[in-house]
């Protein structure tokens, strides 16, 4: 992407509307494509890639019979084909895949092949961002970037968030903090609320699951809550069962986080699979096949404990759900 | 989130899966057994003594003045009709003698086709929209009304009357055919005798009859010129008349009731019976004393607007205001406590849920499926001093209707800026338990409207929901007609088929606009719908002035005249408003739906034919001829072109456009006396219906389908969620015009998006935002799929599951298999 100060254009996987649970109020949440980790249970497998990339649901395809229209040219790669004699839909060689554009997808009718990620600029996302302000204003809510890993692409979202200001709306990011300190200066004064995950405390088994360890991570976090004292902070952790939903992970992040009066909440989203059809559509594979949502008992259980470490009754009502 | 194999059940779905009677514990034993055998008794079936002591009277009465003989029907009826009173009845009053569900039937009003009517309902025994007629009912049908009513009633003299031209649009080719109509141009004033009405019953409990009575012989008694001897006169003789004929009636009860007493040996039951009495003595003869009194003084209220005449929809205006001094004055002298007070509402709403609107016509019974009744009970809102009107009552009411599985009485909200929070989370709790209830209308847009219309502020802060989502200004305005309206599914289709419908056989029914091969912008396309539009409305104003006209020769309705200020005022019936009554709001509503689908289809075109050519004339309109059979390709690219109701401005401008073009049409051709026709969207379960006349449409859309409803976007086709879909739906309606009347919103959510507080506060959001963005009405459909699905499997077990239709609920099982699948089709917003 084409991230030139003055007017960046950024990598965009999709703008959801009326989102509740990726800060305060109704939300519009803009998705960043491109991610420097590789959480296994990962749910937005779309997101990782930081280009353009090609999905296809099967399910939606017609078939060559009545259809076909992705196996005439202009597609010279060869990247769709039939297995004759088999259900007449359309098969995908991934391999041949790789160069394909907006203009294979337009073959499609039905919806079936479609594009992961469009380059956006700052005015069209705010555009369609603030069709929702008049929500906003009643439920306080406003912009959340997400990703992805919405720092990775430091200029461009700096931009979004210093025009969602400029248009009245209040400010977040879903990060993980695997990015260089410098793009974390470019971003953050623009934000209002982060939300930022705690994934695993031991620096191999981060490795281990998410691809690379925590070091990057915890230094930045640390470095954000002194540097940063005015802003809200809220810790999350998505609850893995077997990797994470232990009790002495969630204590060592609550003693990571007690120095910082402006880390106002840790949240636990429990691990669910939604995800995992999204796999197919882009020609991979998901791991975590065996894995369960945790139990609501040890959600209940760990939630209590940070309940008592920041001092709540614990009869707050916690809805907040993992959204990666 | 994290278990998705237990579903988050509503209030009412718990009710049902646990076997209860009721959603919530506010419900006396005495409730529920009126309840259980109500519901037990079965379908509705048809009450015809009203019908057979009318024409009793009618046959007696020839040559005199409508309203005279109306008013002496109205006396027949209560000297002669059987009564009854059942156990356990507090509040008591009825056309029929049975428990259970009832729907009057009006020869004067449709007659000629009732034949064909009672075929339908016996055709229909054992599934949804059976009606009982029994054997005798059939025979006094057929035997005694149809043969004085035939050629006598006035949905065959307003189709004789109509122009050829318009005739053709409406019913066809056949010139006998009174009975299917084409659902091109639609009328409705043949199918009701009046429009939605809110009659002031507080007039009835302030004054008694007698009061109004009194003011009618003191102004008989002053006439002297001439011409009022015909025209005045016989009104006010009507007004006498009627209030006798109210009086004799409640009497009679009393007399019933005491005779009752007399014999009863439960010692529980026996006071009830003499409190009756006394009651019914008094009231509504004599102005109410007590909440009791008032309670059923409203209800004799309502019970002689029904036998008087049908308005599809009675508004009991606003409950919480004119009841409120009796229930404060009860309370403060000991006489009933909130829990008996909630009893009483409970026996109204029982009595109300009785009532069924049963439709002759098997196109109209269609349009409005589930025995659609909009009785309102109009809430919240502000004073006449502009204040927030919210008081104890709104919520006692409000908790009174929450716990029973009744689809009426409905109550609704008006909803305005300062409506308190306080209330805004009880009415999203309510709507939470999935019964539909309350609807929402907007004081925002909605008191505009009325000052633009010619009312004060004082007034127009006094305004009553009154049917599906319409307003009524109970004492000034005067629109008691029918509306007339076209089928924008139609429109849309005689543009690409050159003004030919192919499910009416191809006929050449609107213009011929050209062959849509030869237009090479999308200008020419969107002239040809304008032209198609421009025609049909033409069509939907004539047939309604000739209502209009001769509606007075027909109708009459003293019950209902006699208590608006302005018929009083100049001694007129309201049926002759066609005439204007002086000091008059008299709007005429025109009806447009289907407009998502006219939308979707026009912004088909523009993007796959004009701007990114992706398809040729020629392969859109053959695919569309085949209804896609061998077209799955084009109607692929149709169904995934851009939709309205996403916040894509062109297409969401194209509904701006097209109400721009009717509200101008409109306003160019207004009625006389300064009023106007309004614009409307409000499908009831009409889309169902003109959707199965329209063919193949290029929003992808089968022939035969439902048609978008209100202004919502097309089924599903809304993918961007509720805060999107209702900017879009802001976007494409004109508020610049006067004629821009009511339209209805759906919102439909799974009950795990709304589940707890935060759902809670969520949902106060939306509705505050709803406000904001100044639209008229929205309802919700909170309910999961799972229990809709079911409930098409096992009806038995879901027989009291109520679901929201378009400005009203009603049982799924009364409902037929098409409207079931589009209750189950429409989007399904959810949270992120």
């Amino acid at each position: 992407m084409t991230n030139s100060s003055t007017n960046p254009t950024g990598l965009v996987l999709n703008i959801q509307h009326f989102c509740t649970h990726d800060g305060p109020g109704i939300r519009t949440t803009v998705f960043l494509k491109g991610c420097s980790l590789r959480c296994k249970w990962c749910s937005n497998p779309e997101s990782i890639h930081p280009k353009p990339e090609l999905a296809y649901n099967i399910s939606k395809c017609i078939g060559k019979k009545q259809c076909g229209l992705c196996l005439k040219p202009p597609c010279s790669e060869g990247a769709f084909y039939v297995l004759e004699g088999e259900d007449n839909r359309i098969r995908v060689n991934w391999d041949l895949a790789t160069d394909c554009g907006q203009e294979c997808v337009d073959l499609c009718p039905t919806g079936a092949l479609y594009l992961f990620g469009q380059a956006m600029s700052v005015e069209q996302v705010l555009d369609e961002v603030e069709q929702d302000s008049t929500f906003y204003r009643e439920s306080g809510g406003g912009m959340t970037l997400s990703g992805g890993e919405c720092q990775l692409q430091p200029d461009f979202s700096a931009a979004l968030l210093q025009e969602a200001h400029r248009r009245g709306f209040n400010t977040a990011i879903e990060t993980a903090f695997n990015v260089p300190w410098s793009h974390v200066e470019k971003v953050l004064p623009h934000v209002d609320v982060v939300l930022h995950d705690h994934k695993l405390t031991d620096p191999e088994r981060h490795k281990k699951w998410c691809g690379v360890d925590n070091r990057q991570i915890l230094a930045n976090m640390k470095r954000a809550y002194e540097t940063f004292p005015d802003k809200t902070f809220i810790a999350r952790t998505p609850l893995i069962p077997g990797v994470n939903d232990d009790e002495e992970h969630i204590r060592s992040v609550l003693a990571f986080i007690r120095p910082y009066p402006n880390v106002i909440d840790y949240e636990l989203l429990p691990y669910h699979r939604f995800g995992e059809s999204k796999y197919g559509f882009l020609g991979r594979v998901y791991e975590l096949k065996d894995f369960t949502s945790p139990s609501p008992e040890l959600v209940q259980r760990l939630r209590a404990i940070i309940d008592e470490a920041l001092g709540r009754s614990g009869l707050l009502e916690q809805t907040q759900e993992f959204k990666p | 989130m994290t278990s998705v194999t237990t579903p988050t059940l509503t209030a009412q779905e718990r009710a049902i899966a646990e076997g209860k009677k009721s959603l919530y514990e506010n419900v006396s034993d005495r409730v529920l057994r009126m309840y259980e055998a109500i519901r037990g008794y079965g379908p509705p079936r048809v009450a015809l003594d009203r019908a057979v002591l009318f024409t009793e009277s009618f046959q007696e009465t020839e040559s005199q003045p409508m309203v005279v003989r109306w008013a002496k029907a109205l006396k027949h009826y209560a000297e002669k009709a059987p009564i009854a009173i059942f156990d356990d009845e507090l509040i008591v009053g009825r056309p029929n003698t049975w428990l259970g569900r009832w729907g009057i039937v009006y020869p004067e009003l449709d007659g000629s086709i009732m034949p064909g009517g009672v075929e339908m309902f016996r055709k229909n025994k054992g599934q949804a929209g059976e009606v009982i007629v029994t054997d005798e009912d059939a025979r006094l049908i057929n035997d005694v009304l149809t043969p004085y009513w035939t050629g006598k009633d006035y949905a065959s003299a307003f189709h004789d009357a109509l122009p050829e031209e318009t005739r053709f649009l409406m019913f066809g080719p056949d010139p006998k055919n009174l009975l299917l109509p084409t659902c091109v141009v639609l009328a409705t004033s043949n199918i009701r005798h009046s429009q939605n009405w809110t009659p002031d019953f507080n007039k009835i409990l302030t004054r008694g009859v007698k009061g109004i009575r009194a003011e009618a012989r003191a102004k008989l008694d002053a006439l002297t010129e001439p011409r009022d001897m015909i025209y005045k006169k016989p009104f006010l003789e009507a007004v006498i008349a009627t209030c006798d004929a109210m009086t004799i009636w409640s009497k009679r009860y009393a007399q019933l009731a005491t005779e009752m007493a007399a014999k009863e040996q439960n010692p529980q039951r026996k006071p009830e019976l003499l409190t009756i009495a006394e009651v019914c003595n008094w009231v509504p003869e004599n102005p109410a004393r007590t909440f009791h009194e008032a309670i059923q003084a409203q209800w004799w209220g309502q019970m002689f607007n029904r036998i008087e005449q049908t308005s599809s929809a009675m508004g009991q205006g606003r409950m919480d205001q004119y009841l409120l001094p009796y229930y404060q004055k009860d309370l403060a002298e000991g006489r009933i406590a909130p829990e008996s007070a909630t009893e009483l509402f409970q026996c109204l709403w029982i009595q109300m849920a009785q009532c069924v609107e049963i439709k002759l016509n098997p196109v109209a019974a269609a349009g409005t499926e589930g025995f659609s009744k909009f009785e309102d009970i109009c809430l919240g809102g502000q004073t006449t001093d502009g204040k927030d009107a919210t008081n104890e009552l709104t919520y006692l009411i409000l908790e009174s209707t929450r716990a029973l599985q009744i689809p009426v009485p409905e109550p609704c909200i008006r909803i305005h800026a300062n409506t308190p929070d306080r209330l805004l989370h009880y009415v999203a709790e309510v709507i939470k338990d999935g019964k539909g209830f309350p609807k929402l209308l907007n004081d925002e847009m909605v008191i505009p409207f009325y000052l633009a219309n010619g009312a004060t502020m004082k007034e127009a802060l006094d305004w009553n929901i009154s049917g599906c989502c319409e307003n009524r200004l109970i004492n000034r305005e005067t629109n008691v007609t029918g509306n007339g309206g076209i089928n924008y599914g139609s429109v849309t289709e005689m543009t690409f088929r050159n003004g030919k419908l192919k499910v009416l056989k191809d006929i050449q029914f609107g213009v011929q606009t050209g062959d849509p091969r030869t237009w090479t912008s999308f200008d020419q396309v969107w002239n040809a719908f304008c032209t198609q539009l421009g025609y049909l409305a033409k069509h939907a104003l004539i047939q309604q002035h000739l209502a209009l006209k001769i509606k007075p020769n027909y109708f009459a309705a003293p019950a209902t005249s006699m208590l608006h200020d302005l018929a009083m005022e100049h001694c007129r019936d309201l049926h002759s408003h066609g005439d204007y009554i002086p000091g008059a709001i008299d709007h005429s509503c025109f009806e447009a739906i289907g407009k998502g689908t006219a939308i979707d289809s026009l912004a088909a075109v523009k993007h796959l034919i004009f701007d990114t050519k992706r398809l040729t004339w020629d392969q859109l309109l053959e695919a569309m001829e085949a209804n896609w059979e061998g077209h799955e390709a084009i109607r692929q690219m149709c169904l995934n072109a851009p939709k309205y109701g996403n916040g894509i401005e062109w297409v969401d401008q194209i509904g701006w456009e097209i109400e721009h073009f009717i509200l101008e049409y409109l306003h160019q051709h207004p009625k006389p006396h300064d009023q106007c026709f309004l614009l409307r969207q409000i499908p009831v379960t009409f889309h169902v219906p003109l959707g199965k006349v329209t063919w193949a449409t290029p929003n992808g859309r089968p022939a035969n389908e439902y048609l978008a409803e209100g202004i919502s976007a097309s089924h599903g086709m809304d993918v961007k969620g509720p805060t999107v879909a209702l900017t879009s739906m802001a976007h494409g309606r004109d508020l610049s015009y006067r004629e821009k009347g009511g339209d209805l919103i759906n919102l439909k959510f799974s009950p795990a998006n709304v589940a707890g507080e935060e759902g809670t506060r969520r949902l106060m959001q939306i509705i505050r935002t709803w406000s904001e963005l100044k639209h008229w009405h929205v309802q919700f459909n909170i309910i999961n799929k799972q229990t809709l699905m079911a409930a098409q499997k096992d009806p038995d077990k879901y027989r009291n599951l109520i679901v929201r239709i378009a400005g009203y609920s009603a049982y799924f099982v009364d409902l037929s298999p098409m409207q079931q699948a589009e209750i189950i089709a429409r989007t399904e917003e959810h949270m992120g």
